[in-house]
């Protein structure tokens, strides 16, 4: 009787135990919350894009004789002190300064994120360029019109003055109507107010198709996402990982590139043919600034 | 239809009766790991040999995740007492996880087979109150069911249905 009870005991410890170890061997998996795997981290692309950004040039015009300016990518301008005025109106005496950037490669525009889009329709291009003008530390305003003539050893003829609007997340592009004149050095165009200066066409016809961009392994939210069109010399900027429209049958180079809080570079490329939507799932990797350097300068 | 139905039952007639082959049982169930609860219904053959078959319908409505089985146990018997009996079970059972879809688990699917093992407690008597403890092998969860089984042809308190053969115990006289 006193053995039974022995392995009466034994049996119970044995059950106790082998529920105890089914219980810590069970999962709660099907209520459990996915885990969600880290992805990669990126800072703002800006600070990089920045530091390799075109240098807005600074001219001071001391007197009439050097009113023309050329810019050192061979941006002329054409312009004269009584054109200009303060704000209010006032009247400006030298010296005055005039300000220039100068972009004319895929590479310098996607460095300004300043792509070539008017209104959701993608641009033919031939150089952008930002013009103002300050005396005394104050903005001045144009009253008569500059001219600017923008190299092009090959010009087309039905380029005209786009104008472009910073709407706070980024310039869009105005057709002004004004045409540009071909001449031997390139185009040559009147402006009537400072700032941005699209000598372009525009192309796109408001249809089109969009490439969604996502990535299980890096967080694309401060990743630069550009895409080329070479055929028409389009940058366009990525925002929110969806592009905007796309010509169908464009032929495009996509380029990404991210930083880290080290500063490491990374990016991803890709050439494709956009004949429909598409999501494209990425990753980054790494990569150094001459690499990407050399990849912008042969878009 | 109505054939198969009658063959169905014809089929079935021999184990009610006086036989106690057959009972009949509802119970609660609790999964610990998906935290939910609901109900099932059984069917139990043979309820007094060592070997019983229990066709059985479960379903989960209560808690996280929803879903309905519907499948067989097969217990045996490793204790008799007076009072209780131990048994341990296997069970095969077609599940249909209703929220699948709405679950965080990788590769979750609305259609299943479970494959569950387990012990169990119950009583020798007509109306046996049962307790099962039940590991899921597939999603390796534990869950509780607490319930009670009628076995036919069987009078608690007397055992017979002849009330002049009645005997003074608690125990089916067809348990063996």
């Amino acid at each position: 009787m006193k053995k039974l009870n022995i392995v009466n005991s034994l049996t119970l410890i044995a059950l106790i135990a082998a529920i105890t170890l089914i219980n810590y061997s069970c999962k709660k998996d099907r209520i459990e919350p996915p885990v969600e795997e880290e992805l990669n981290a990126y800072t703002p692309i800006n600070s990089y894009l920045d530091s390799k950004k075109q240098d807005e040039q600074e001219f001071v015009i001391t007197g009439s004789s050097n009113d023309t300016i050329v810019g050192n990518q061979g941006t002329r301008i054409y312009g004269s002190k009584n054109c200009l005025r303060y704000l209010n109106g006032d009247t400006v005496a030298y010296p005055f300064s005039v300000f220039l950037v100068e972009l004319y490669t895929p590479k310098d525009m996607i460095y300004y994120q300043m792509p070539t889009v008017a209104s959701g329709n993608i641009m033919e291009t031939d150089g952008e360029i930002r013009l103002r003008a300050t005396a005394n530390n104050q903005e001045l305003k144009l009253v008569c019109p500059y001219g600017v003539e923008m190299p092009n050893s090959s010009p087309s003829s039905n380029r005209t003055i786009f104008l472009g609007t910073d709407n706070g997340s980024y310039v869009n592009w105005t057709d002004s109507g004004t045409p540009f004149t071909t001449t031997s050095y390139g185009y040559l165009g009147y402006i009537n107010a400072f700032g941005w200066v699209n000598c372009g066409t525009q192309v796109g016809t408001g249809s089109g198709h969009t490439l969604t961009f996502t990535s299980s392994v890096d967080d694309l939210t401060n990743v630069g996402i550009f895409i080329y069109f070479p055929a028409t010399k389009t940058v366009m900027q990525v925002y929110n990982t969806v592009s905007g429209l796309i010509p169908n049958g464009s032929s495009v180079k996509i380029v990404m590139m991210a930083q880290d809080a080290s500063g490491q570079l990374f990016s991803y490329t890709e050439t494709r043919t956009v004949n429909a939507s598409a999501t494209i799932d990425m990753s980054l990797s790494q990569t150094t600034d001459p690499a990407l350097t050399t990849y912008l300068d042969n878009l | 239809m109505k054939k198969l139905s009658l063959i169905f039952l014809l089929f079935l007639l021999p184990f009610f009766g006086n036989t106690q082959n057959i009972g009949v049982g509802a119970s609660a169930l609790y999964n610990f790991q998906t935290e939910s609860g609901g109900f099932g219904a059984r069917v139990n053959f043979f309820p007094n040999k060592t070997i019983s078959y229990v066709p059985q319908f479960t379903y989960y409505l209560f808690g996280p995740v929803s879903e309905y089985m519907i499948g067989l146990s097969i217990e045996f018997k490793v204790k008799r007492g007076n009072t209780f009996t131990y048994y341990l079970m296997a069970h095969g059972a077609y599940d249909q996880w209703l929220n699948a879809a709405a679950s965080g688990m990788e590769g979750a699917q609305t259609t299943n087979w479970n494959l569950e093992g387990g012990v169990g407690i119950t009583t020798n008597r007509c109306l046996r109150p049962f307790l099962e403890y039940r590991y899921n092998i597939k999603f390796m969860e534990t869950h509780l069911r607490l319930g009670i089984l009628y076995i036919f042809g069987c009078k608690s308190g007397n055992g017979y249905r002849d009330e002049k053969r009645v005997r003074k115990t608690m125990v089916c006289p067809a348990y063996n």
